[in-house]
């Protein structure tokens, strides 16, 4: 017998159909993902039609009352946005444009400033990170740890991962506080501040991240808020300095005023 | 640069330019925002996927193709709805997440008639045209689309036969194709019987 049962492709069709409406709800499981996509390479009917069906659902996104995020929302995304851009495009030291970027760019200014350079060894940080580790239980069972800003709901970050930091300041800072937060999504460290105080004349607040013991510069913090794309696991710890301004140093000329410890406790004693 | 329409934000962002990502924030949040609290219910999650979505604009605003005929606005929406949808499944629902046609992406390319239709579509419009499908039909894609169920899931959770879900899909879908193109002011007399036909010059 030659050819198919018409009924067949009927049914197939059918099927197909099916799944287009799932796939324009974005709702189909790996099986039919596949299936349909081996069927739209084919048909152009049915691309045709998922794009349709595709238009359709966006329009049901407007079923729903607009409502207004939090002010910090806008200031997460610039952020991290422009912590993208500074990680891509660095930098390099002695050619920098200032913290407020090039007027003729049409780019915001950065919030974050990358300093490029040789990683240089500093052999009392390795030392400093464990200790600081070992007084940062103590600060949080104590309740010295900084209040943390209320930047969301308070369930809010649920798959964030708040990172506990230690804090040495000279002078204590009324009303100072802080939440150093790690993305797993998207491998970012956003630290947020509020009432920071600028960092002395002629000094910015530089930002390391440890590895092996050595600090590598990520960029020096202009603003309330610093992001950085990084992969946690990499690193031991995430920390401050002041520096001279207004690019930083190649490696730290301070000992840290903010370390946050990012290697777990169990780790980090045995 | 305010006075940019979306294409031409979406082309600077895929350049590079942060401002053009922010105006485009500026334009959509309180839509986008709505949308993902609709789905999620709980704003620090509903911020969460509209930051993600945000930020895979950025990340693919160049794979944005004005020319196989989407809009800014439904595109963001999308990527918006996607994301509200993983997450509230990742941590509300705590089903496997959904896949998504990645590498059929690239084939899809909307017909003329619909980039007139999408591009100015505005809530009464889709409200109306909503109201008009019977409860059923209705249900059935609002549970799709804002709760991210599969046909199996609804069927289970309706206590439905699976064929009548997908039922309900297919012909509440057909009817809000028809009853958009209906409604469009320019393009409402020139379809067939089946709303898929209209004269080439109307684009």
């Amino acid at each position: 017998m030659n050819g198919v049962d018409p009924a067949v492709n009927d049914r197939r069709d059918q099927y197909f159909q099916e799944l287009l409406g799932a796939a324009a709800f974005g709702t189909l499981s790996a099986a039919e993902a596949s299936e349909l996509e081996g069927h739209l390479a084919t048909s152009a009917a049915a691309r045709a039609e998922l794009a349709e069906l595709r238009l359709i659902a966006g329009g049901l996104a407007l079923l729903s009352e607009p409502a207004r995020p939090s002010i910090d929302l806008r200031n997460r995304i610039e952020h991290v946005v422009m912590a993208d851009m500074a990680w891509m495009r660095p930098t390099p030291i002695g050619n920098a444009h200032g913290a407020n970027g090039d007027a003729n760019s049409g780019i915001v200014p950065l919030s974050t400033v990358p300093v490029a350079g040789a990683k240089q060894p500093t052999p009392l940080w390795r030392p400093y990170v464990w200790a600081a580790a070992a007084a940062l239980a103590l600060a949080v069972l104590s309740g010295i740890a900084l209040d943390r800003l209320g930047l969301n709901d308070a369930d809010s970050a649920i798959e964030r991962e708040t990172i506990a930091f230690d804090l040495n300041l000279p002078t204590p800072i009324p009303n100072l506080s802080a939440e150093l937060v790690y993305d797993p999504d998207d491998q970012l460290f956003i630290l947020e501040t509020e009432n920071m105080p600028p960092a002395p004349a002629d000094s910015v607040y530089q930002v390391w991240l440890i590895q092996d013991g050595v600090p590598e510069p990520v960029g020096v913090m202009n603003q309330s808020t610093f992001a950085v794309p990084a992969a946690r696991d990499a690193y031991q710890a995430f920390a401050i300095t002041v520096e001279p301004g207004p690019l930083g140093s190649e490696g730290p000329t301070t000992d840290p005023f903010f370390v946050a410890p990012l290697i777990d406790e169990g780790a980090s004693q045995s | 640069m305010a006075e940019l329409n979306d294409v031409d934000l979406i082309q600077a962002a895929a350049r590079g330019d942060a401002n053009a990502l922010m105006l485009l924030y500026d334009r959509y949040n309180r839509l986008a925002f709505g949308l993902a609290y609709r789905i999620l219910g709980n704003p620090s999650l509903a911020e969460e996927a509209v930051q993600d979505a945000y930020l895979q604009v950025w990340n693919r605003a160049s794979s944005f193709d004005v020319a196989r005929g989407s809009n800014v606005r439904g595109w963001l929406m999308t990527i918006v709805h996607n994301r509200s949808i993983d997450i509230r499944r990742r941590d509300i629902d705590h089903k496997p997440a959904h896949v998504a046609l990645e590498d059929a992406e690239h084939l899809l390319s909307v017909p003329d008639v619909w980039r007139d239709v999408s591009a100015t579509l505005t809530q009464e419009t889709m409200r109306s045209a909503v109201a008009t499908l019977p409860y059923d039909q209705r249900r059935t894609i609002e549970l799709a689309f804002f709760e991210g169920l599969s046909h199996g899931e609804i069927a289970e959770q309706e206590d439905t036969p699976l064929g009548t879900v997908k039922g309900r899909m297919r012909l509440g879908l057909k009817k809000l194709r028809t009853v958009l193109i209906d409604e469009h002011p320019l393009l409402g007399a020139d379809q067939d019987a089946d709303g898929r036909q209209f004269r080439s010059e109307v684009v």
